[in-house]
């Protein structure tokens, strides 16, 4: 039962992740190391940091978030990342559909809760 | 203190780098450079450095391994492209037939613009009558595979197979039979590679 609640939570943080990425873009751009440390704020959203590269690439190559690079007050400059246009409305339907979800399951487990 | 972090950093990266054999030269790099940058990011913000702070910094970046997972698991479950990549593969190998020369030179194209392939896979099958290598076939076989198999499956699937074209050299002879056999069967293109599979594995 454990290992089965285990792979269910793996199973939404996988879905859900890249929404919570899009989130953190939502209002400021942000470069790689600081966008994995926040998501890492959360606990239980990133096992490892690592991982967050991936999906980075990925949205990217969908379109829902661009990248520029920027001069860093000190050091190397650094990769930001960006909401687009197309990410933004990804998130606006995700936020919609996760509230309807979330209010549908709570309304089963909460109320059977003993 | 510091070459001890720059080792294990560089070998971090190397190993990073390997996992990542079989993905497309330029997405790797990205990965790789990414990572990189992270790195340098987290080091800087240590309060000091020393050889646990750098173990501690590489052990929350997470193993390679999961990485290098993590990217088959973003990429390899593609919607868009793989359709392609089976059009790509029928017209190499019988396009020629269908079409006289455009029906391959078709397949070509497909071959080159799908993210499939590595750039040596690529050149491979862009040769005429490469339908009757080893490496075209392995190739074929991947995407085949990818195409029959559930999603948590697949990853593993291209895991294994990432490494095949370079152990299918030894299996020229045996594949041209293959091929023959498979020319005969070619008007059902989803039931050969699940014989030739078997044939190969047994």
């Amino acid at each position: 039962m454990v290992a089965q609640q285990d792979a269910l939570l793996a199973q939404m943080r996988r879905g859900t992740l890249q929404y919570c990425v899009l989130s953190l873009l939502a209002n400021e751009e942000r470069y790689g190391f600081d966008l994995v440390r926040g998501l890492a704020e959360m606990d239980g959203m990133v096992t490892s940091e690592g991982t967050i590269y991936p999906l980075l690439s990925r949205l990217r190559r969908d379109g829902l978030v661009e990248s520029t690079w920027q001069e860093s007050p000190a050091g190397p400059p650094r990769r930001y990342y960006r909401l687009t246009d197309s990410g933004r409305a990804a998130l606006e339907g995700f936020r919609l559909e996760w509230r309807r979800f979330r209010d549908a399951v709570d309304h089963f487990v909460e109320r059977t809760e003993t | 203190m510091s070459s001890t972090a720059d080792k294990l950093i560089d070998d971090y990266l190397k190993r990073l780098n390997r996992e990542l054999a079989g993905f497309p030269r330029a997405r790797r790099r990205e990965l790789v450079d990414e990572i990189s940058e992270h790195i340098a990011e987290a080091r800087a913000d240590l309060e000091s450095e020393n050889e646990a702070a750098i173990r501690t910094l590489l052990d929350r970046l997470g193993d390679p391994e999961d990485i290098a997972a993590e990217a088959r698991e973003r990429f390899g479950a593609r919607s868009k492209g793989s359709g392609w990549d089976v059009v790509a593969l029928i017209m190499l190998l019988v396009g020629g037939v269908i079409l006289p020369v455009i029906g391959w030179i078709i397949g070509v194209v497909l071959l080159w613009v799908s993210e499939t392939w590595t750039t040596r896979e690529k050149l491979v099958g862009s040769r005429p009558g490469a339908s009757r290598c080893s490496s075209t076939q392995s190739a074929t076989r991947r995407v085949m595979r990818c195409g029959r198999r559930g999603s948590t499956t697949r990853s593993r699937v291209r895991r294994s197979s990432f490494r095949e074209p370079r152990r299918a050299h030894g299996l020229h002879g045996s594949c041209h039979a293959h091929c023959r056999r498979r020319s005969a069967v070619s008007h059902r293109p989803e039931e050969r590679p699940v014989a030739h599979r078997r044939s190969t594995i047994s």
